[in-house]
């Protein structure tokens, strides 16, 4: 047993920095500023860790419980790298919302911890703990800022939305016991071969508590409410490390089933087209909704919406050659740093939190600061998919994943959807550049730590989008699912 | 020749569902808590059916002993113990569609339950492989602290992470502008 302890070294850095973050706070409690760099040592050194070390072959811990791969390590450091960017970006807008304290930095580090630990899971009580240990934490501190009314909303909302949806997986994981009478995915993988009706269920709401975290429509009505409610830097991780990570876990849900076996035909036919349908639902609900909204945070809600909808794409093509589900690593890892950026500068706005930042406070930007649309511009390019941006090639590789599993009708839908939402990044790029400033529209203040942040997304940002090939190269060769 | 068991079995079950419709409806919290404790004894009731005594035991001990003492004591100190009124009453769209959604669960898990009569238990955790293993108390404690011990130890982080969310949203209270530690 020691031996597999021995495996998991990163976690247990991750583990050990929590606790020193924690006495550290404890110790000094004056001040926020050690737990600030005690949490981006932590995470960049966890990154570090397990970035570094790259296993030629997967290994399956504690009774096939855990896996330690390619994957499951770059998801730690790729997480672990978000989590120091939101460190480092964001500590201002704490401060000026009056909540930069300890506590925050220790669950952001719990929260990440529940995220890595979620993907390697190869077991569904894991899973169900890992989810907790992330979603706990999101759902303080989406309602960190306490005097805002919208805030506690949030917080209120998610957590008992997210209460029920966790208790509807464990429902889910009682029937798959039940008739599996496993709990390791592949253990039920095996199992499957033989179907059954119970089996089928109980698989049917384990996906549907992960497509609510992901919030794929028709189950994304808590996402535009806790996304404006919540702190800017938390909307940040929910919109990039949660989403990540549920929606890898949920890429390994579903391929749990074995869909090769003649019993589960049918299921197969019926679940493809479940997820068509919410696939093109939450391309069109995202896309269409976004353009009519006015509040900036609203419109990343809607945006990710939509991206949840391309990811969907990616595993409609998955059915057919695991290869494919390859484009989903792509986009994610595509889509969190350009998300990361723009959080990043959402959290630069100084307008007062209880209206909001809203597109209003973009116009004239041009004019005020050249250097902050040049950002801007580099972000929504990137999400409505432009060549020369990381967001072209996400796009391309789903869509390609999706037509070659023969969902034509779905990519073309795609397409179009794609097109309604480069009209609303578009308008707030025209709003930056061809208008004058409203005597209305808010300040924007930049700081040197969001700065580093910010300009780091955009050269990776516009790197991928030159010369992918590389990153490419390395992504494809990670099994996303066994 | 009456069949105990099953006799047990619905008597448990009606307890059971009946509590919890109780639960949702009463409208004084005090005798909500109350219903939820009769659904916690005819659970242990149910586990002890199906051979898992320890399961049963624990059921009492932690929800009933412990997790209800809780409940009634933040009842108490929210000081909520008289009905509450000022409930909005929903609308009637809203009525009609959970009403067509519950319906529908309810359709859909008592079709399961006919087709899925004849499962037999497969697996580790049978009622005859774990006599083998030694009995509920030894196969439990084998599992949890061998096969299972990484989710043991990441439950720790749960209640860690639950500690400090729950002091960092208490000890602000009032101004966001006096800072916790």
């Amino acid at each position: 047993m020691s031996a597999e302890f021995d495996l998991l070294g990163p976690w247990i850095s991750l583990c050990a920095g929590i606790l020193l973050t924690l006495l550290i706070s404890v110790i000094r409690t004056e001040s926020k500023r050690p737990a600030q760099i005690s949490a981006l040592i932590t995470v960049v050194g966890t990154a570090v860790l397990s970035l570094g070390k790259q296993p030629s072959e997967a290994a399956l811990v504690f009774a096939g419980s855990f896996e330690i791969s390619s994957l499951t390590l770059l998801v730690l450091g790729g997480l672990c790298a978000l989590a120091a960017m939101f460190i480092l970006g964001t500590g201002h807008y704490l401060s000026r919302e009056r909540i930069h304290i300890s506590d925050y930095y220790h669950l952001l580090l719990i929260l990440v911890l529940g995220a890595s630990v979620m993907v390697a899971s190869r077991n569904l009580i894991l899973t169900f703990i890992a989810l907790e240990v992330m979603s706990l934490p999101a759902y303080t501190l989406a309602g960190f800022r306490r005097n805002d009314s919208r805030s506690n909303e949030a917080a209120l909302k998610y957590f008992i939305l997210g209460g029920a949806m966790g208790a509807v997986f464990l429902l889910g994981s009682s029937f798959v016991f039940g008739a599996t009478g496993t709990l390791t995915y592949s253990g039920v993988f095996s199992a499957s071969k033989s179907g059954g009706v119970m089996l089928e269920l109980g698989h049917l709401l384990l996906l549907v508590s992960f497509l609510f975290k992901v919030a794929a429509a028709p189950l994304h009505f808590w996402k535009p409410d806790v996304y404006e409610g919540a702190p800017t830097p938390v909307t940040g991780i929910m919109a990039t490390i949660i989403t990540a990570a549920s929606f890898l876990t949920l890429v390994r849900l579903i391929h749990m089933i074995d869909y090769g076996a003649a019993e589960m035909g049918n299921y197969l036919a019926w679940l493809k087209s479940a997820l068509r349908f919410v696939t093109v639902a939450s391309l069109i609900v995202g896309s269409t909704v976004m353009i009519t909204q006015r509040s900036l945070k609203r419109l990343f809600a809607y945006s990710s919406i939509t991206h949840t909808g391309y990811l969907m794409l990616g595993v409609l093509g998955s059915f057919d050659s695991g290869a494919s589900a390859s484009s989903v690593l792509i986009y994610l890892c595509g889509y969190c740093v350009m998300s990361t950026g723009a959080f990043v500068l959402l959290a630069l706005s100084k307008s007062p939190a209880d209206t909001g930042t809203e597109l209003i406070d973009l116009t004239g930007l041009m004019k005020r600061s050249p250097y902050l649309t040049g950002l801007w511009t580099i972000f929504l390019f990137s999400m409505a998919g432009m060549p020369f941006t990381v967001g072209f090639f996400a796009k391309y590789f789903v869509f390609m994943a999706s037509m070659n599993g023969g969902e034509t009708v779905v990519v073309v839908i795609a397409a179009l959807c794609t097109v309604v939402g480069a009209y609303a990044y578009l308008r707030a790029i025209a709003l930056m550049t061809m208008r004058e400033a409203a005597p209305t529209s808010g300040e924007w203040e930049l700081t040197p730590g969001s700065q580093l942040v910010a300009v780091g997304a955009a050269v990776f940002v516009l790197f991928l989008g030159i010369i992918p090939n590389a990153m490419l190269q390395y992504l494809k060769g990670i099994p996303l699912i066994h | 020749m009456i069949d105990y068991p099953f006799l047990a079995f619905v008597a448990f079950s009606t307890i059971a569902i009946l509590g919890s419709l109780m639960v949702i409806f009463k409208k004084n919290p005090v005798a909500s808590a109350f219903a939820l404790v009769a659904v916690f004894f005819a659970f242990a009731g149910l586990y002890a059916l199906m051979s898992a005594h320890l399961v049963a035991a624990l059921q009492i001990l932690v929800y009933t002993g412990a997790i209800m003492v809780l409940f009634v004591f933040v009842i108490m100190l929210l000081n909520q113990d008289r009905p509450v009124e000022d409930f909005k009453s929903s609308s009637g769209t809203f009525k009609v569609i959970s009403g067509v959604a519950v319906s529908f669960l309810v359709f859909l898990f008592v079709k399961v339950a006919f087709l899925a009569r004849g499962i037999v238990p497969a697996g580790d955790w049978t009622v005859e492989k774990m006599e083998e293993q030694g009995g509920n108390v030894k196969s439990i404690a084998n599992a949890l602290f061998s096969d299972h011990i990484l989710q043991f130890e990441l439950t720790s982080f749960l209640l860690l992470g639950a500690i400090v969310a729950t002091i960092a949203i208490a000890k602000r209270k009032g101004s966001s502008g006096r800072t916790a530690p």
